[in-house]
């Protein structure tokens, strides 16, 4: 039994490496290839020739934003792009978002056929400006759902472009997001489904007027962490996947997606916890039994910036919530695993998740437990046991510096050369300090799950963007 | 060299582990594999940050060598000549590294891109100072680079160049097996060929036919529309099989109002089988006011499906008469689909006041007949008037 799960504990974290290695390969060709695929050129076509620019629907959810809307919305409205429409869904906010809103972009009432394409809770009422500024703006009021996906189904019902961008109020995108991320959609002959970016802390930014002047990293502890963890995800695990068509996921808090095929697969559910990945695979699965060639595509650059956890006790909230939707998603969508009829979703996607995102903390947890009883018991072989240590911790850490290195060769977003060092510094430490933290939370939000606990949407303090405003501080959804 | 010095110190270390069991001498590999990625990747980034630093470096000091002086010739309405700009910037090009000349051609197509914003640009002078920068030579010859990707984007930058280009050394990439290459060199041939620029636009363009081909396609077309008179775009389509490029040509023919074709489009119109190909005919016959194709887009719109029913709405919209004006209100009264509705609302709108008037009346209609949704939706199509739309 010992031997068994020695070996069992060994070949998971050797399978694992192995795939780390694959995917920083393919993710190495892949973010070269894409690099040179598209040049600033490119944009500015979409920018001078107005007439062939597709359009795109941002579609933001907010619940008692207060504190960050007005930046928010100001940001989103002064992109650069021609042809686009911020949808601001007020999920029934009891603070003063709505009324700020009205008073800052002069909105007023406007009579509109609203169809419920997709379910949702009842819309009251749509706001749109006289005023030119602002006539990109629609504000959805509707009744709260509890949920992020409620409300996006409320934006997406009211989308009238082919393409929507699936973001939060809290995130603030780079100017020229969108003509970034829909150069794969029109670069590509298969149809686009969705389309993901690379997503990073705006914590330690500055920013003025909605737009980030300056990027740095972090400097709290936690969201410094969540930094070098996210670019991981976004830059070597998504990109690599690209490759092989087979992203697992497109990030809930900014990720293109094609309205239509979001509706004919029913929309976002507000029952998940994981309401991205959800979405993600169901639109896969609608694809494959409909027998239509598709594609998900991964832009390697950083177009948005979300506020990390700043503490312990935010990220334990997060995580748990991570960890319930992981365990909900696997038993809801149990039916593609291993299952010829969904390709690539049933024998790679599916597996993956399960075996590596999934199993990675029960297996990480059992086996802390399991080198405790040897232990006490007597029965590690130090001369060995340093070795499997190191060989454990390599792992990580190799990964996360080539991470770096390939954000840096993208685009050098810090000012300073000594920041990214930072980042590699402490990747270091984050298999010691932030990762045992983030099992922890997980298996927390498994046991949740399992004992079906009534669960409580996670409270995030903003910080908000205008320096101004920062000390008015209120208590958010996350 | 130190080969001897290696095996030593891999004998030693193998004979540490020599009495274990296979994984563990496996994972000694793996540990030291890792290692070595870590290092690598350490080293590699101190590189690549060392590398930014110097670029930087040079690009400040080319920019404060050459951005004022390339700005005044470029602004100046007196020409310049080549060894005249040669004596103001100072520069010795034969002289040059690969580095400078590259950062000296993002330097000077900046400020040709901000004075052809800002003001008007002389040409003359702009193509003096490739001259004397030594660019289109250099440029020329860093086309026949071997890698692909390097060579595609020394092809864009040829293109924004915009100085003409040698067919010659084009045609090694115009027909290679790279589709994103190839594309990029046909987009380049017909932006910057003199003798038959449009050849590969009459032969289909490319069997790979993309949203963004047709994105730069279009701002080659109206850089040539610029230039000259564009021919009879309609051609092209004969020879093609590919809905996406005759879309695509289709598109264009509305944009450049090539009213010459619409009699033709008006014939295609039966023999295209491919729905959406049918649709966009539709809309580039609204969009050239071909007032003649009214009687035949109604009497198909019962037999067609959804999308190109859609495409005759928005094309009755432009075509603004009696005629279509009664058609859209018969249509309006008989489909119980929201969209169509909507669509036709809208359409009905485009006629001016007559229209107005329609949908007037047609909101009367739904008041008495308390048709409570009907009338929300009438609501909505008149306040698109005052509220702005995206």
């Amino acid at each position: 039994m010992v031997y068994f799960f020695t070996y069992l504990i060994y070949f998971y974290a050797t399978t694992l490496a192995i795939f780390y290695i694959a995917l920083l390969v393919m993710s190495y060709f892949k973010t070269i290839r894409y690099r040179y695929s598209y040049t600033k050129r490119d944009e500015n076509y979409l920018i001078n020739f107005p007439e062939e620019a597709p359009g795109i629907s941002i579609v933001a959810p907010a619940f008692n934003e207060e504190v960050i809307i007005s930046d928010s919305v100001n940001s989103l409205l002064n992109l650069d792009y021609p042809t686009f429409e911020v949808i601001i869904v007020n999920d029934g906010s009891k603070d003063r978002t709505l009324a700020i809103l009205i008073e800052e972009f002069e909105l007023e009432e406007v009579p509109y056929y609203y169809v419920y394409k997709v379910y949702c809770r009842p819309v009251h009422r749509i706001l749109r400006s006289k005023n030119p500024a602002y006539s990109k703006l629609i504000v959805v009021d509707k009744e709260n759902g509890g949920t992020k996906a409620d409300a996006m189904n409320a934006g997406v019902n009211m989308a009238q472009y082919q393409y929507f961008i699936n973001t939060d109020v809290d995130c603030i995108l780079a100017k020229d997001t969108l003509s970034k991320i829909i150069l794969p959609v029109l670069d590509s002959e298969q149809h686009v489904i969705a389309v993901g970016a690379t997503m990073r802390m705006v914590n330690s930014c500055s920013i003025d007027k909605g737009q980030i002047t300056r990027v740095r990293p972090p400097k709290g502890l936690i969201p410094l962490f969540q930094e070098t963890e996210y670019l991981r995800s976004y830059l070597v695990a998504k990109m690599g996947w690209s490759m092989l068509n087979a992203i697992p996921n497109v990030s809930g808090g900014f990720g293109l997606f094609d309205t239509q095929v979001v509706v004919s697969a029913g929309g976002f559910d507000s029952a998940s916890h994981a309401e991205d990945m959800d979405m993600t695979v169901r639109m896969v699965a609608y694809m494959r039994e409909n027998r239509k060639k598709y594609k998900i595509a991964q832009c390697p650059y950083s177009l948005c910036w979300t506020e990390g956890p700043p503490n312990i006790k935010v990220l334990n909230r997060q995580r748990t919530r991570w960890g319930r939707g992981m365990l909900q998603f696997i038993i809801d969508h149990r039916k593609f695993f291993l299952n010829k009829d969904y390709g690539r979703l049933g024998f790679l996607v599916m597996p993956y998740i399960v075996f590596f995102e999934f199993l990675a903390p029960i297996i990480e947890f059992t086996g802390f437990l399991f080198l405790l009883f040897l232990l006490f018991t007597h029965q590690v072989n130090f001369d060995t046991f340093w070795m499997m240590l190191l060989y454990a911790y390599l792992i990580g850490l190799s990964v996360s510096i080539i991470t770096v290195s390939y954000d840096l060769v993208l685009n050098k977003l810090y000012k300073n050369f000594w920041e990214y060092l930072k980042l590699v510094l402490f990747s270091a430490f984050e298999a010691i300090i932030y990762h045992p933290l983030v099992v922890v939370f997980t298996l927390r939000g498994y046991i949740q799950y399992l004992t079906k606990r009534n669960f409580k949407w996670g409270q995030m303090t903003r910080q908000g963007f205008s320096p101004s405003k920062n000390a008015n501080t209120a208590n958010n959804n996350v | 060299m130190y080969y001897d010095f290696y095996l030593y110190y891999l004998s030693y270390l193998s004979s540490l582990y020599n009495g274990y069991p296979l994984i563990i001498r496996m994972t000694l590999v793996m540990v030291m594999v890792l290692a070595v990625i870590t290092l690598c990747g350490i080293l590699r980034l101190l590189f690549i940050g060392y590398k930014i630093n110097k670029e930087e470096r040079r690009k400040n000091k080319t920019k404060q060598h050459f951005e004022e002086k390339l700005d005044f010739v470029m602004r100046n309405k007196a020409n310049y000549d080549v060894e005249e700009i040669q004596a103001l910037l100072d520069y010795d090009a034969s002289k040059a590294k690969k580095w400078k000349l590259e950062l000296v051609t993002d330097l000077v197509l900046s400020v040709k891109n901000t004075v052809d914003r800002v003001s008007s640009l002389n040409v003359i002078n702009y193509k003096n100072c490739l001259e004397a920068l030594g660019l289109t030579r250099f440029w020329e010859k860093r086309m026949r680079v071997t890698g692909i990707d390097r060579r595609r984007e020394v092809l864009q930058i040829v293109g924004e160049i915009d100085n003409g280009v040698n067919s010659g050394v084009l045609s090694k990439s115009t027909f290679h097996k790279d589709i994103q290459l190839r594309k990029t060199a046909r987009d380049l041939y017909t932006s910057q060929d003199t003798y038959n620029p449009f050849r590969f636009m009459e032969e289909n363009f490319d069997e790979a036919f993309t949203q963004l081909d047709k994105l730069r396609l279009h701002a080659t077309l109206i850089k040539k529309s610029n230039e000259g008179k564009l021919p009879n775009l309609l051609r092209w389509i004969n020879n093609s099989k590919n809905p996406n490029y005759i879309i695509f040509v289709l598109r264009e023919i509305g944009f450049f109002k090539q009213y010459e074709a619409s009699t033709t489009l008006l014939t295609l119109l039966d023999k295209q089988e491919n729905k959406d190909v049918r649709a966009q005919i539709v809309i580039t016959l609204g969009e050239l006011d071909y007032f003649e194709c009214a009687p035949v887009l109604i009497e198909r719109f019962a037999l067609e499906n959804s999308s190109v029913r859609e495409a005759i709405i928005r094309a009755l919209g432009n075509l603004k008469d009696e005629q279509t004006l009664t058609f859209l209100v018969e249509t309006y009264q008989s489909t119980e689909d929201v969209n169509i509705k909507l669509l036709v609302a809208r359409s009905i709108k485009c006629h001016g006041e007559k229209g107005q008037q329609m949908l007037n009346q047609l909101k009367e209609d739904a008041r008495s007949a308390a048709k409570e949704k009907e009338n929300v939706l009438l609501d909505q199509v008149f306040s698109e008037n005052i509220f702005v739309s995206a």
